[in-house]
């Protein structure tokens, strides 16, 4: 069961800030208007992402394969794969965790390790778009009960942030496919769903899907 | 001359004689070959002449419409055709773009070298869809399937799946070294 706090938010009162005095504002104070604020372990900002990992003990977590790919930095991020993979199961209280290869062979076949990836519209590690990067911090969204706040898109290019992302919305596909399929689902059918395919026909959708099922098995095997 | 012309029989057979071999030269032109794969048979570089190359841009699903996978199909040397599969899907102005650029590589050229990740002499093998190749008719994809990491032409131009940084093409793990 995903963990449903009561409450997301909390009211701020209107109230005075002070501000550095300018011409125009000589007393240095403005007035902040009534608003929404977001309770701490609703949502995460760069600050609480570094927090979180420069804390996190390491002693029980789990880390992807080490079975080479073939790639220049493909080990490079396996300790933040396993950090988030850990916090997300816990923080979603998921039966399982997050499976940790499939998060390596989605980086593999999204941008073959390249954090700067840029293609315009989708960034880093593990593509993310700029319609996924929106939704991921819509306080009214589909991803509400946990958020991400103030990322911006050249953030998306920094794999300390890029993979918490990347394994949130995994988490959210993975509730998304058991949602449209109505039982557990495999990394397979997570992957498509992340990968917009789900319902796809087409030949690409078939190639991809053996595309990333070869590096599943080279991650996989014994 | 004047024979030919007045003959009008003899002047069409030798243009379709001329066609002919024209074809001909072309057919034997025309090539496929796995340069190299890794021990490990996890990368794979391939040459191979234009005319075995078709780029797609495909509309890969109906409910978001603008998404796209883009993908070579090229036919090899047992005359099946093989998918270079960019990994990630992509928009469709995005596709649109970058299949002009690439296709401006294929046609400006003789020989096009492609570097990808898995094994381009993969044993498992499925016949599937039909594809039609110009000048050379249709055949059937094997199966066989690398992610794209490169293209690129014997003047030197060079189009990378994923580094932005066209400097750096092809990218860090390619070419294949002596000892790999």
């Amino acid at each position: 069961m995903p963990i449903k706090p009561k409450t997301k938010t909390t009211v701020v009162r209107t109230h005075p800030r002070k501000v550095r005095p300018t011409n125009k504002n000589p007393q240095g104070v403005t007035i902040v208007d009534r608003h929404l604020r977001r309770l701490p372990g609703t949502y995460l900002d760069e600050k609480e992402i570094y927090k979180i990992v420069n804390g996190y003990s390491l002693k029980k977590i789990k880390y992807p394969s080490k079975n080479k790919l073939k790639y220049e930095n493909e080990y490079a991020y396996d300790q933040l794969i396993a950090i988030w993979a850990d916090y997300f199961t816990k923080l979603f209280n998921l039966d399982r965790i997050i499976d940790l290869n499939m998060i390596k062979a989605l980086i593999a076949s999204e941008s073959s390790f390249e954090p700067s990836a840029d293609n315009g519209i989708a960034y880093g590690l593990a593509q993310i778009t700029k319609q996924t990067l929106k939704i991921i911090q819509d306080p009214n969204g589909e991803v509400k009960d946990f958020i991400f706040t103030d990322i911006r898109q050249k953030d998306l290019k920094n794999p300390d942030i890029a993979i918490p992302m990347a394994v949130r919305w995994l988490a959210h596909k993975q509730r998304m496919a058991e949602r449209r399929l109505k039982q557990k689902v495999t990394s397979e059918e997570i992957i498509l769903e992340y990968k917009g395919l789900t319902k796809s026909k087409t030949d690409y959708a078939a190639t991809a899907l053996k595309n990333y099922r070869k590096y599943y098995a080279i991650l996989n095997k014994k | 001359m004047l024979y030919l012309i007045k003959n009008k029989t003899v002047l069409i057979l030798i243009f379709i004689l001329q066609s002919c071999a024209y074809a001909k030269i072309s057919k034997t032109d025309s090539y496929y070959k796995v340069l190299k794969i890794d021990k490990t048979r996890t990368r794979s570089e391939i040459e191979v002449t234009p005319d075995r190359i078709i780029t797609i841009c495909e509309k890969v699903n109906d409910e978001i419409p603008d998404l796209r996978g883009f993908y070579f199909l090229v036919l090899d040397d047992k005359n099946t055709v093989i998918s270079i599969i960019r990994g990630n899907t992509i928009d469709k102005t995005v596709c649109d773009r970058e299949i002009v650029k690439i296709n401006k590589i294929i046609k400006n050229s003789k020989t096009i070298y492609f570097g990808g990740m898995h094994d381009a002499l993969d044993v498992d093998i499925e016949e599937g869809s039909e594809h039609y190749f110009k000048n050379l008719g249709k055949f059937k994809t094997n199966g066989r399937v690398l992610q794209w990491a490169f293209i690129a032409n014997e003047k030197g131009e060079c189009f990378p799946a994923h580094t932005v940084d066209k400097k750096t093409c092809p990218p860090d793990n390619f070419p294949i070294g002596k000892d790999e």
